[in-house]
């Protein structure tokens, strides 16, 4: 009965978030290879091959993934940081509600208040020109929509480190880090062969999944790089999205085939996360 | 005297942990240190080895004055109940990290874990992950890990503490045999008052941060405080 009863809530489950997720990257697919939509004239490759000929996903797929691993570098760094330079404080007391503020921020008041703060005509650019650094706001160096995407950078990566020091807080306090520490101590170790030899194999091992999923995460990111990024290349989501809204109907099963290879790695990453997942927990 | 602690002083906050802590060594002794929890033993081994800082007093090893020295340069290894053994490292990375720490050559390296793996009954082993190992192998291997690097002094706070009876028995005499086969000076801290009478050479009983020393077993024994001679009165009774 209790099993009957298992296997109904399963296929509930299945019914509300796999299949429309399923049935709509079917729907693409099928666009994309002109089989459904309104350009659905039959089978084609065309519509993947405009959007390899035009190396439209090559350059968003690597800027997209340049932007992510620069992101996670940062701001897991800066979590590691945090982590080890405060210490209890993460885990209580106001830093631990600090570290709470970035994420409470929606990511398009978080892109806004970059492009307020580094833009052209923002705080920083006002404020140089009041010290007289600059001649005038418009010479404050480019730091939005510029070439190497440094907005863009800034803000995942302040809400990325955020997150990775909470994360890494939680994994010191439950797993014991600084008993490790202590122990390689005296066992001759100083303090960066510690964190080189036991506090990074041991968080990062732990923290694996939550990163890769972050990762996942900015590199499907659309609210930051729309306002915060430049018209070529554009991260994923921001490309996917305008060929979407255009005039011209062509477009729109070509950005079904970028949505679909997008939905196909994600998959990917997510199933070798799994198989790590488990590895993680054969280890243990 | 191998390691001295004077007048040892240490607060949390408004409590005071460690009030005057006097305690002397002899190299290739063990002081079996009997307390109950929240005494102050933890704080003390903690102090000695140098991983907190104590508030007044010193810490004399082999007559130099280390109470300023940082835990990795002292040479003093501390033992926590827990193994601590390093999750991601194998059990012959284990017992090799000191000596890959000090730069050692590898062939080195290997012919000292290996021998130490010998020692410990451990050899088979040697390629497991600690998770693959039962309480008293990782307690084996965090000894093996401990000695191979010939410390000063070893300290032990209640390292037999989450181990079942017989393992428990086994680990006191491995423990026994390995100190007097590499003269390792040791403080082994516990509440188990046969345990203390097991492991130490000299006894001392800790009380609300003070530390009292005896001269010699019988003292030890026959102080009301120690609660040593209740525990043979309730033997006798049973008898």
């Amino acid at each position: 009965m209790k099993n009957k009863q298992t296997h109904i809530l399963l296929a509930v489950f299945i019914a509300i978030t796999v299949l429309p997720i399923l049935a709509g990257f079917i729907y693409a697919a099928l666009s994309a290879f002109g089989l459904a939509g309104y350009l659905g004239n039959g089978f084609t490759w065309m519509y993947w091959q405009q959007a390899f000929d035009m190396q439209v996903l090559p350059a968003i797929g690597f800027y997209s993934l340049a932007i992510t691993c620069v992101v996670l570098f940062l701001a897991t760094i800066f979590g590691m940081f945090v982590v080890l330079y405060f210490k209890e404080k993460t885990q209580s007391g106001v830093l631990s509600y600090l570290l709470y503020l970035p994420m409470a921020i929606p990511l398009i008041a978080a892109a806004s208040l970059t492009l307020h703060f580094l833009g052209n005509a923002g705080l920083l650019a006002r404020f140089a020109y009041m010290l007289n650094l600059i001649e005038s706001p418009g010479d404050f160096p480019d730091m939005v929509q510029d070439k190497w995407s440094i907005g863009i950078v800034i803000t995942h990566t302040i809400i990325a480190a955020a997150y990775f020091s909470i994360l890494f807080s939680a994994i010191f306090k439950q797993n014991a880090i600084q008993a490790y520490m202590d122990a390689a101590h005296t066992l001759g170790a100083g303090k960066k062969q510690v964190v080189r030899k036991i506090v990074l194999p041991l968080v990062l091992n732990k923290a694996l999944p939550s990163i890769i999923l972050y990762g996942v995460f900015i590199f499907g990111s659309y609210e930051v790089p729309m306002l915060l990024g430049q018209q070529e290349p554009q991260m994923i989501s921001v490309s996917i999205a305008q060929k979407f809204t255009r005039y011209n109907l062509a477009d729109v099963p070509v950005a079904y085939a970028l949505a679909s290879m997008y939905t196909i790695v994600v998959v990917g990453v997510l199933f070798i996360l799994y198989k790590k997942g488990k590895l993680i927990h054969e280890v243990e | 005297m191998h390691l001295i602690a004077q007048d040892i002083h240490k607060r949390f906050g408004n409590e005071a942990v460690l009030q005057g802590i006097h305690m002397s060594i002899q190299q290739g002794h063990t002081l079996s240190i009997l307390g109950k929890s929240g005494c102050g033993k933890t704080t003390l081994l903690k102090i000695l080895a140098g991983l907190i800082p104590a508030d007044s007093g010193k810490v004399l090893l082999e007559d130099i004055d280390v109470t300023q020295t940082a835990p990795q340069v002292r040479q003093i290894v501390y033992l926590y109940q827990e193994p601590l053994l390093f999750p991601h490292l194998t059990v012959f990375d284990n017992i090799a990290f000191g000596l890959r720490i000090r730069k050692l050559p590898e062939d080195e390296v290997h012919q000292q874990t290996f021998n130490m793996l010998d020692a410990l009954g451990m050899r088979m082993h040697s390629d497991k992950r600690p998770s693959a190992l039962s309480g008293g192998q990782r307690q084996r291997v965090a000894f093996g890990r401990a000695i191979v690097i010939k410390p000063k002094v070893l300290l032990l706070d209640e390292p037999f503490g989450s181990l079942d009876a017989e393992t428990r028995q086994q680990m006191q005499s491995l423990f026994k045999q390995l100190v007097g086969t590499y003269q390792i000076t040791s403080v082994f801290v516990t509440h188990d008052i046969k345990e203390a009478l097991l492991m130490g050479d000299h006894f001392s009983f800790m009380r609300n941060g003070t530390l009292t020393t005896y001269g010699d077993k019988s003292q030890f024994m026959q102080d009301k405080e120690t609660g040593v001679a209740q525990e043979l009165q309730f033997w006798q009774n049973i008898v």
